[in-house]
């Protein structure tokens, strides 16, 4: 099931040659390592780009985490929660 | 030979259940379980948009509500439509295809037709240039699509369907003609349930009774379309690809209305177009000029906006014809349960001069030319809104 988080959070990111890589990241004081990120898209908000990633961190859970570009802030935007 | 560039021209690319697997890419676990795009998380409403092919051996199908496919299979897992992620991935596979060619015409979110002449120089057969971008669309964008290829753009819209997913089906003219036999009406690209109903109650079953009809039976019946489905039957529909930078430059004559609120009722929509139709068909009457491709858009509250066109054996100017033409469009439209915000329809393949007398061979036709060349003028003193000829 599909559980909507919508909560601010703090990342490790690699910017490097245009990309944006998500490394870890910390959700209410727990730290996750990406072990994958399984899908990468953009959403405009009028002339504004967010960045979704979908990542695993080695369970069989996925969370959807996006970028705002022009806050500089992370999001959680929701978990897939296996089971 | 089967696999001849020369005779098979355009390929069909059908993306997998494309909605479904975007979901399942994003978040793999998903493919072991029967899913639905639409409606909200555990909700019980709305309309199933996409259903995976572990969901689609309950039954369960797009246009489906939400409830009853949940009482197919209750452990069924839905996840909330996300147009903007799907429109994203669209580009991707956009992206994969122009590596391969700059003839596409997408026609919806999930399928675009590519034009083959000229890829022999690159590919030894169609198959292989199949066999190349299913693999490309899998590696780079990671989803998977079905490839039809054909002598027409009908011919591989069916064959694409023939074998999902992850299927390549090559359909010649003589392939298509030997499966006729076992096709229904339906099958055909356009033929939505009232017009397979029309064509029922004149004894019509499968697409072979259709492609063996006389001609002139069908045209009385359903006027210039019927020459059109007994052409589109017989698999010798020849409609160019046109590439989706073209789709717009073309001389045409076109009127679209932005709904006052989104509209859902389907009746209602299609009063709209035959309203639409008939004021195009004025204006192309009026510059006493005909056309041969009508074109029907339809916008989405999220956007998408799909053109559906098709070209007719001759050209048209009578309102009730682009009317009849826009409403086997009206069928091909992915709805997948949407309301609607706006629609337009077009006249292009424009040329000067009303059509030709000769098709107007049957006395009813004749009539009904002589009574548009009187509603016209009553229009032209009186204004629009006085009389209709549709």
């Amino acid at each position: 099931m599909i559980e909507k988080i919508q909560e601010p959070i703090e990342v490790l990111t690699k910017f490097l040659e245009g990309k944006i890589q998500p490394l870890r990241f910390r959700w209410r004081g727990r730290t996750f390592t990406v072990s994958e990120i399984t899908g990468n898209w953009v959403k405009r908000v009028g002339e504004h780009r967010v960045h979704y990633f979908s990542v695993g961190v080695g369970t069989k859970d996925y969370y959807e985490i996006c970028y705002e570009a022009r806050t500089l802030r992370w999001t959680l935007e929701n978990i897939y929660l296996e089971g | 030979m089967p696999g001849d560039f020369s005779k098979l021209r355009i390929a069909h690319i059908d993306m997998d259940a494309f909605f479904a697997s975007v979901e399942e890419m994003v978040r793999p676990p998903l493919r072991e379980h029967p899913l639905v795009v639409g409606g909200a998380e555990g909700s019980h409403h709305g309309v199933v948009t996409t259903a995976n092919y572990r969901a689609r051996e309950f039954g369960i199908a797009s246009g489906m509500p939400i409830a009853p496919a949940r009482q197919r299979c209750p452990h069924l897992v839905s996840i909330p439509v996300d147009h903007e992620k799907y429109l994203y991935f669209s580009l991707e596979v956009l992206r994969v295809l122009e590596k391969f060619t700059p003839a596409i015409e997408p026609t919806s979110v999930d399928e675009a037709f590519l034009e083959l002449r000229g890829l022999e120089r690159t590919w030894p057969d169609p198959r292989s240039f199949a066999l190349c971008l299913q693999d490309e669309i899998r590696e780079k964008v990671g989803v998977t699509a079905s490839i039809g290829i054909g002598p027409n753009k009908m011919i591989a819209k069916i064959a694409s369907g023939l074998n999902k997913p992850e299927g390549i089906t090559v359909l010649t003219l003589e392939g298509y003609r030997r499966l006729i036999g076992e096709l229904p009406l339906r099958t055909l690209w356009g033929i939505g349930p009232q017009t397979e109903k029309a064509l029922t109650r004149m004894g019509f079953r499968i697409i072979r009774d259709l492609a063996q009809a006389d001609p002139s039976r069908l045209k009385e019946r359903f006027g210039i379309l019927g020459i059109w489905l007994h052409a589109s039957a017989r698999g010798e529909l020849d409609d160019p690809v046109i590439p989706y930078y073209e789709a717009h430059a073309a001389k045409s004559f076109g009127h679209e209305w932005t709904l006052p609120e989104n509209l859902r009722d389907q009746e209602e929509m299609k009063r709209v177009i035959r309203s639409l139709a008939a004021r195009v068909a004025r204006r192309v009457r009026k510059k006493n000029c005909s056309g041969r491709t009508v074109t029907l858009k339809v916008r989405f509250p999220d956007f998408e906006t799909p053109l559906r066109s098709l070209t007719l054996p001759t050209p048209i100017d009578d309102g009730r014809e682009i009317a009849c033409a826009a409403s086997i469009l009206f069928d091909r439209v992915p709805f997948r349960g949407r309301p609607v915000r706006l629609l337009g329809v077009s006249l292009s393949g424009i040329q000067s001069g009303r059509p030709s007398r000769q098709e107007s061979f049957l006395e009813d036709r004749q009539k009904r030319i002589r009574l548009l060349g009187i509603v016209d003028r009553i229009q032209d003193r009186w204004g629009d809104e006085v009389i209709s000829g549709e």
